[in-house]
């Protein structure tokens, strides 16, 4: 097959945080060699960013390898051109998150942070309208509120994340026009759940154990306190067991996230030198999702709920911000491509050694 | 022999680098009695100054004539030693050395052997120094004029520091206009000067000096002489020659462009639209990219090594097309912001002061480079498609990322390599230079020596030595003028002194000798039917001796009987030496 | 007695004497049946010289110069070679087998070939056994 060179790629990838210093890359090849992700078949950085430089946008869209990559910047500090490999592949993700999404709303959330601020603003307005319809009642926010993230799941998840997912799968598998044995697909679904809770490969990214202990914590924290939340009806139970679950998950959130937030502001590791505006709409959102949350909670076991009504109110702007918009166009597919790419990646090897 | 022969031999232990396994005692001892040899002494350190002191006493205490040293290679030490026979009142030439170092002690490993190889070499030593024969020193007088061929930016640069120093310079200019290449360059790389503001200024210096005659559109057929005393006549078309004399010669007639016609994987000539380094150059100059439709192009394709680095081609480097190539990207991307500049390029060398830094700069303009196999397979120029969008399309494999790629282009830029001129050979002969394999001059030594040529007198400079860019062309061009500022100063200079003569008695006129000679120093009297030596142009090899039939002629420190006599001595000792074995 | 075979070399200036200084200065081992003789170009080789080494008793006689185009005089490498191939006719026709004359291009960082080379001479020599020239002219004379 015989790729046509494409430089405009280039300049659309520059929309996606990148700066243009990767630009300077000669492949030396010092970033594969320092990977610790680096197998036989797998050689990015290096790869992907002369595939980049190239501009082969059909070879990338099927490219799988950069969702294994968890930015541990090695391959950045070695660099001896200065090129920030690590953080093209950060772009990169981004990148690969429109070419998955059938909408194209993530694209246009990209590349325009204004169009994204119309749209949480126009979500927020929603909100403060749905609340003047239920009078700001506390009851009726809740029970509205309890419904509303319900049904914000199910459609999201069936109207966007499902179809990205099976065009991520149409890119990966079925464009490279790969056979893949029936029964590997279901050998490997389990490693797909492992390595969606857990996110377990980041520890192959090496020296980086309290990283991923934190990630692990949010991870566990956050799915929790959707479960408790959405199934338990958290805010409004009286199961002892329940409740307090409900706050340990919740603190989990907020305390860790709040960790995230201060490295990301301190710059010291390469990983986050370079903030896209959707890394800190991710982090901060989380945060006060799970804040929110959390004081919300005591504010109904302290029974002053009723003239409190504005935390609710603003953990359900959160809520529906997060739910809307961040989950279906922001990063918070990362957590979920991630592991699927793990998951094709392992279909992609045995349809290989077939 | 008028004289009686008396012969010192000395044999040096050289430390134990030799007398470990060669006895040097016995040695000393057994040759001191061959016929002639007077005196006969080992010593620790002969090349020392007690051992030179030990000669120089010797020869004046014991009246010896003439000098056998046994010891490391004549390489390393002969001159030592002629010095120090000259200190002696002798003359430096009455004296031989024999190799028991490098050709005995070091390389033979049983000591019985060793020594008698040593005794072998030094007995044809002492019985071809019985028929050396005194030589005088020559010099010759230098004509301080100094003749430049080629007036392009090395021949102008030598010629303005000789002139400043005061000496006249004749420039011989082949075409109409002093420049040469700098003619058709627009700025030039890493620093883009422009090329014309250099030109202009040299060029103004140069012709306004009153010590530079310039000569435009003539040529030189044949320089006759020698370092001091060279002359030739110039010429203009067929119509008026001038008579020049001068005492060295500068070389620096430049280079030409490689022709990409040969090439076919690059369509040059095919398609309008491929074009070489220099014609892209000329647009620059004009002020306008276009193709030959006269359409800005969207997409420039730039190809490096194009004759260059390449076994079918030129195996060597052009060593400039690739910062030249750097510079266009540069020149295009700020002439068409929106324009899509690929270069492609089997190595990038950026060597030299603010080039590699040239390359970083470019790399981040947004110029894609592609690298492609010179030795595999070469990029392939094609008609593109209707549906492609541009006019041609570049296929090839691309070496980093391993795939096979096509790239879309309106005009390509071929970075043709520099080779020598056509008429190199002539121009070389005509001074008595000689070419390498890729017809570039060859200089007297490639590391020690790089601006001087085998023949005394003459330099070559600039990229008729081999491609360079400007500031190597200059250094060149400057280091030459100090060279022969240098010859000028002392106003005369030694001349070889084991060249060939001619006995005009023995001469039949044959004229072999003519024939086989690579300086002509040889030529033929007419009047008198023989062979005249011109012994300023000799360099002393003797082929002329060894062609000779009637043995007329001779190579002085190398004559037959010197040569016949050591064969003879050391095969008499070898001889010797089996019959007492047995 | 074994037979140990007496070799008379001519080597130029330039290269091949420079290239045998470096066998010595690399310490390189070789036969020691070889006597070089400095000229200053292999052209200046006459065939009275080797002439002269075989009446004198030598068994081979090898001749090095620099390689093709790189003779420090230009070309007289050439023509020591063309001398060279009407020095074996004539050898030959003398009753000398031809290839008891040698000629290699020794450059002069080419130390090592040097040594390889006079081993391979002096034991091609060795096979050929004595050469008889000098026994016959005595006895005709």
């Amino acid at each position: 097959m015989r790729y046509r060179v494409n430089p405009d790629l280039k300049l659309d990838l520059n929309r996606f945080g990148v700066k243009e210093d990767w630009q300077d890359c000669f492949h030396c090849g010092n970033c594969t060699a320092v990977c610790s992700l680096t197998e036989e078949n797998i050689l990015f950085p290096r790869r992907i960013i002369r595939n980049v430089q190239l501009g082969f946008k059909n070879k990338l869209v099927t490219d799988v390898d950069p969702w294994l990559c968890y930015y541990c910047g090695e391959c950045s500090e070695t660099c001896p051109r200065e090129a920030n490999p690590g953080e093209l592949m950060m772009s990169f993700r981004r990148w690969l998150t429109i070419k998955y999404d059938w909408t194209g709303i993530a694209r246009l959330f990209y590349k325009s942070l204004p169009a994204f601020l119309i749209a949480m603003i126009v979500v927020a307005i929603g909100i403060i309208v749905i609340g003047i319809t239920k009078d700001f009642k506390a009851e009726a926010m809740m029970e509205f509120g309890h419904k509303f993230e319900k049904y914000v799941i199910y459609a999201v998840a069936c109207l966007i994340l499902l179809p990205n997912l099976l065009r991520m799968f149409w890119f990966v598998i079925l464009k490279n026009k790969l056979k893949v044995p029936v029964f590997a697909y279901i050998s490997n679904s389990l490693s797909l759940f492992v390595n969606l809770f857990t996110q377990k490969n980041y520890l192959k990214c090496e020296g980086d154990t309290f990283r991923w202990v934190e990630h692990l914590l949010i991870v566990i924290g956050y799915l929790g306190l959707l479960v408790i939340t959405v199934f338990f009806n958290w805010f409004n139970t009286d199961s002892e067991t329940v409740k307090w679950i409900g706050y340990i998950v919740g603190a989990l959130v907020f305390i860790f996230t709040f960790d995230f937030v201060l490295k990301r502001s301190s710059k010291k590791r390469e990983s986050s030198k370079f903030s896209h505006p959707s890394d800190w709409m991710f982090v901060v959102w989380l945060f006060l999702l799970g804040l929110t949350a959390f004081i919300t909670r005591i504010l109904v076991d302290a029974g002053a709920i009723e003239n409190n009504l504005w935390v609710y109110f603003i953990h359900l702007i959160v809520i529906a911000q997060w739910g809307l918009l961040i989950v279906p166009f922001g990063k918070w597919t990362h957590f979920l491509y991630r592991a699927f790419a793990i998951y094709f990646s392992n279909l992609k090897q045995a349809a290989l050694m077939k | 022999m008028m004289e009686d022969t008396r012969i010192g031999l000395y044999v040096c232990w050289c430390g134990t680098n030799i007398a470990k396994m060669v006895d040097v005692e016995q040695v000393a001892k057994e040759l001191g009695d061959l016929p002639n040899v007077v005196l006969s002494k080992t010593y620790k350190y002969m090349c020392s100054d007690p051992g030179q002191d030990m000669i120089i006493q010797d020869i004046q205490e014991n009246n010896l004539n003439r000098v056998v040293v046994a010891a490391c290679s004549p390489r390393i030490h002969e001159l030592t030693f002629r010095r120090a026979l000259a200190n002696a009142g002798l003359n430096p030439y009455m004296f031989q050395m024999a190799n028991i170092r490098e050709q005995v002690s070091w390389v033979h490993t049983d000591r019985e052997e060793a020594t008698k190889k040593a005794k072998s070499l030094i007995a044809g030593a002492i019985s071809r120094v019985a028929y050396h024969e005194a030589l005088e020193k020559r010099t010759v007088e230098i004509d301080p004029a100094t003749l430049i061929l080629g007036g392009g930016i090395a021949g102008m640069s030598a010629a303005l520091e000789i002139a400043d120093a005061g000496k006249q310079v004749y420039l011989v200019e082949k075409k109409a206009q002093l420049g040469g290449q700098l003619l058709q360059v627009d700025l030039t790389f890493p620093f883009m000067y422009s090329a014309q503001q250099l030109r202009q200024m040299i060029i103004e210096k140069v012709v306004q000096h009153p010590n530079i005659q310039v000569f435009n559109n003539q040529v030189v057929e044949e320089v006759n002489g020698y370092i001091g005393n060279f002359s030739t006549q110039i010429k203009n078309g067929k119509k008026k020659e001038t008579e020049l004399k001068f005492g060295n010669v500068i070389v620096a007639t430049g280079l030409k462009a490689f022709d990409p016609q040969g090439i076919e994987a690059y369509a040059y000539g095919k398609f309008p639209n491929v074009i070489t380094s220099l014609e892209f150059e000329k647009m620059l100059l004009k002020g306008k990219i276009q193709t030959k439709e006269g359409k800005v192009p969207k997409n420039i394709a730039i190809i490096h090594c194009v004759g260059s680095r390449n076994k079918d081609y030129h195996e060597y480097c052009s060593r400039t097309c690739c910062m030249t190539a750097l510079k266009f990207a540069n020149q295009l991307k700020s002439a068409i912001p929106d324009s899509n500049v690929y270069e492609l390029y089997a190595d990038m060398r950026s060597f030299g002061k603010g080039c590699e830094e040239l390359y970083t700069k470019t790399s981040t303009k947004g110029v894609t480079f592609l690298m492609f196999d010179q030795q595999d397979k070469l990029p392939e120029v094609i008609k593109a498609g209707k549906n492609d969008g541009c006019e041609m399309l570049i296929q090839m494999d691309e070496k980093l990322s391993g795939e096979e790629v096509e790239i879309p282009a309106d005009l390509i830029v071929l970075m043709v390599g520099m080779e020598a001129h056509e008429d190199a050979k002539k121009t070389g002969h005509s001074v008595g230079i000689s070419l390498c394999g890729n017809s570039f001059y060859i200089e007297k030594h490639p590391k020690l020596d790089p601006v001087a040529t085998t023949t005394d007198g003459v330099y070559i400079v600039g990229n008729c030595q081999g491609p360079k860019d400007i500031p190597d062309s200059i250094c060149q061009a400057k280091a030459a003028a100090a060279r022969i500022l240098g010859t000028i100063n002392k106003k005369q200079v030694e001349i070889e002194v084991t060249t060939a003569f001619a006995n005009e008695e023995l001469c039949c006129g044959c004229q072999t000798c003519v024939q086989v000679c690579p300086y002509t120093a040889l030529s033929y009297e007419e009047e008198k039917n023989i062979s005249v030596v011109n012994e300023a142009l000799c360099k002393g090899c003797g082929t002329c001796g060894s062609a000779c039939p009637c043995g007329a002629i001779s190579s002085r420190h190398f004559t037959d009987k010197q040569i016949l006599s050591q064969i003879e001595g050391l095969m008499e000792m070898i001889l010797q030496e089996e019959i007492s074995e047995n | 007695m074994s037979f140990n075979p007496k070799i008379v070399s001519f080597l130029c200036n330039w290269c091949s004497y420079t290239g045998a200084d470096l066998a010595g200065t690399s310490r390189m081992k070789y036969a020691s049946n070889i006597r070089i003789i400095r000229v200053m170009c292999s052209g200046r080789v006459e065939p009275t010289f080797v002439l002269k080494a075989f009446q004198q008793g030598a068994d081979g006689v090898l001749i090095c110069g620099c390689h093709p185009g790189d003779c420090h005089y230009h070309e007289g490498n050439y023509n020591c070679l063309r001398r060279f191939k009407l020095m074996q006719k004539f050898i030959d026709q003398m009753g000398i087998e031809k290839d008891r004359m040698k000629l290699k291009w020794i450059s002069a960082s080419e130390g090592k070939d040097f040594a390889k080379l006079v081993d391979q001479f002096t034991e091609e020599i060795r096979e050929f056994g004595p050469c008889k020239v000098k026994e016959i002219v005595e006895t005709l004379s």
